[in-house]
């Protein structure tokens, strides 16, 4: 058994982009994980929080032991809220330019994170892609702003992505797909099909672009404050 | 014939290689352009879904030295203004291969991000202009990849349209163990005739398709397994067991259609039964189906 940190630490400062996809709301854990292990890690986070208010990520980093607005006060972790972005015309039909000023704002300040560090990598983390389909955004217009999310992010550091992925939504599936043949990196969290069990929250398969690939399958179990992962079928229940 | 192809000894026209996510990185389109930069002085690769770096850096410095990339990854849409996006690349699409005056090969990389930028019908034109120009440099050979899990939900059929305009199409199916593959490549020959053989073969770390297996599909039919067999006890029938079962007479079988030696026996064996009629019961004689005709 092992803490979920340490899977995806190998990982973390590879350029690239590591894509999540999510099937329900036990994998919440995920984003903040991967911006607390970011920060501790040095490397400045560019952040955009489509899904939740940056409240709700501050709370679960701050059970993380971590304290958001001290990073934010030194200019190492930058929050974009979507709500802001997308919330003032809800009447207006969002077309490519919205997606574009987006794309403009996120070169922007991605340009003073790097220039307010000298060395060490920024970090794009986006949570969640999928919002963007569902504002009204075509896929065809949601692939080419995440081609220059990712075109922008490999001249800066890591790139990571989640999206919420169903099986009764190809819309969803088609992006997910894209972003998987992209990704150096893909997680896919699951829920379990066999029902709720108090001592198995989920699946995770992680999926490395390696020569030859390399997949691996875990269970987790969240916990108060952390995520335990083990291997399939060795839960603490069963041993 | 997977071996055949990656050498590109021949020259086939379109090329289709076709992966799913999963396998995506086989190595089979990276074998196939192995074999086309030693037999081509240039081969242009048009990059959508990596950078030019992330695609040459597969190759060796001399084969690089061949690679010429076109870099649409960077600034599909125009948006950072560089001067070469999809829109520009599509209107004329041998204006980067002006200085060459040899034969080229083109590389797709992918053909699914064409159609999902843009639509079917621009793939495929762009995969018949590029074949049939007759300006300088000839084109000989187009290789162009498809995902299909991109393409599931669409009814305009684009992986069947894409299958019409190729000469060859390699399938790369779930990948077994380590770095072996399963293809299934098929050819359209020029007489009309179109072979299909399915291999299972490994990539070497040079790009270089060897061990190359048939697996072939039997035509025989497969053998029933038999459930009864293997069992602690026993569940078939001996011959005399079958003989007496098919000799039980089943109770409902109309009386005319039993032998006639059974059905003396069932007359004095069959059950009776004795009805008293009480005062109140309106006992009729007549037969109530005696109108039916069965």
């Amino acid at each position: 058994m092992e803490e979920f940190s340490n899977l995806i630490g190998a990982d973390l400062l590879q350029t690239g982009l590591t894509s999540i996809s999510v099937d329900g709301n036990e994998a919440n854990f995920v984003i903040p994980h991967y911006v607390h292990l970011l920060l501790k890690a040095d490397c400045s986070v560019l952040f955009l929080h489509l899904e939740h208010s940056l409240n709700h990520y501050s709370n679960i980093l701050a059970k993380m032991g971590l304290n958001v607005k001290q990073f934010q006060e030194q200019g190492s972790f930058i929050p974009i809220s979507g709500f802001q972005f997308f919330g003032h015309d809800l009447d207006e039909e969002y077309h490519l330019h919205k997606l574009r000023s987006l794309y403009e704002m996120i070169c922007e300040h991605l340009e003073k994170l790097s220039s307010a560090r000298s060395s060490g990598q920024c970090a794009l983390v986006v949570d969640n892609v999928s919002i963007l389909p569902i504002l009204g955004f075509s896929v065809k217009e949601t692939c080419i702003f995440l081609q220059y999310v990712l075109a922008l992010s490999r001249d800066h550091g890591p790139c990571v992505l989640k999206i919420y992925v169903t099986s009764i939504d190809n819309e969803l599936q088609t992006l997910w797909s894209w972003l998987q043949c992209r990704s150096a990196v893909s997680i896919e969290c699951k829920r379990l099909t066999t029902g709720y069990c108090k001592d198995v929250h989920g699946e995770i398969e992680i999926h490395r672009k390696s020569q030859p690939p390399n997949t691996r399958k875990y269970q987790f179990q969240l916990t108060d404050k952390s995520v335990k992962v083990f291997a399939i079928g060795t839960s603490s229940a069963v041993l | 014939m997977i071996e055949q192809i990656t050498s590109c000894k021949e020259t086939y026209g379109c090329i289709l290689v076709e992966e799913s996510v999963k396998n995506a990185n086989s190595g089979v389109l990276r074998c196939i352009v192995r074999g086309l930069l030693e037999k081509y002085d240039r081969v242009v690769c048009v990059c959508l879904s990596s950078t030019p770096s992330d695609f040459a850096a597969s190759f060796s410095a001399e084969k690089q030295s061949k690679l010429v990339c076109i870099d649409l990854f960077s600034d599909v849409d125009g948006w950072r203004e560089t001067g070469c996006n999809l829109s520009q690349f599509l209107s004329n699409p041998k204006s980067s291969l002006t200085n060459f005056s040899s034969k080229v090969a083109v590389v797709i990389d992918s053909l699914s991000d064409i159609v999902l930028y843009r639509n079917v019908s621009t793939a495929c034109r762009l995969i018949r202009r590029l074949l049939s120009s007759k300006e300088s440099p000839k084109i000989e050979t187009v290789v162009g990849r498809v995902l299909t899990e991109l393409h599931r939900s669409d009814d305009d059929e684009v992986v069947e349209k894409l299958r019409y305009y190729a000469n060859v199409i390699v399938s790369i199916e779930k990948m077994p163990v380590g770095s072996k593959v399963v293809t299934t490549v098929e050819q359209k020959l020029s007489s009309g005739k179109v072979t299909r053989k399915r291999e299972l073969s490994k990539v070497s770390t040079d790009w270089h398709v060897y061990d190359v297996e048939d697996l072939i599909v039997s035509s025989k039919p497969k053998e029933k397994l038999d459930p009864t067999a293997n069992l602690t006890f026993k569940l078939s029938l001996t011959d005399s067991e079958k003989e007496a079962r098919s000799r039980v007479v089943l109770p409902y079988v109309h009386q005319h259609l039993r032998p006639e030696s059974d059905s003396r026996a069932s007359t004095a064996s069959g059950g009776k039964i004795f009805y008293q009629p009480d005062e109140a019961d309106d006992f009729d004689e007549e037969d109530p189906d005696d109108d039916l005709d069965i």
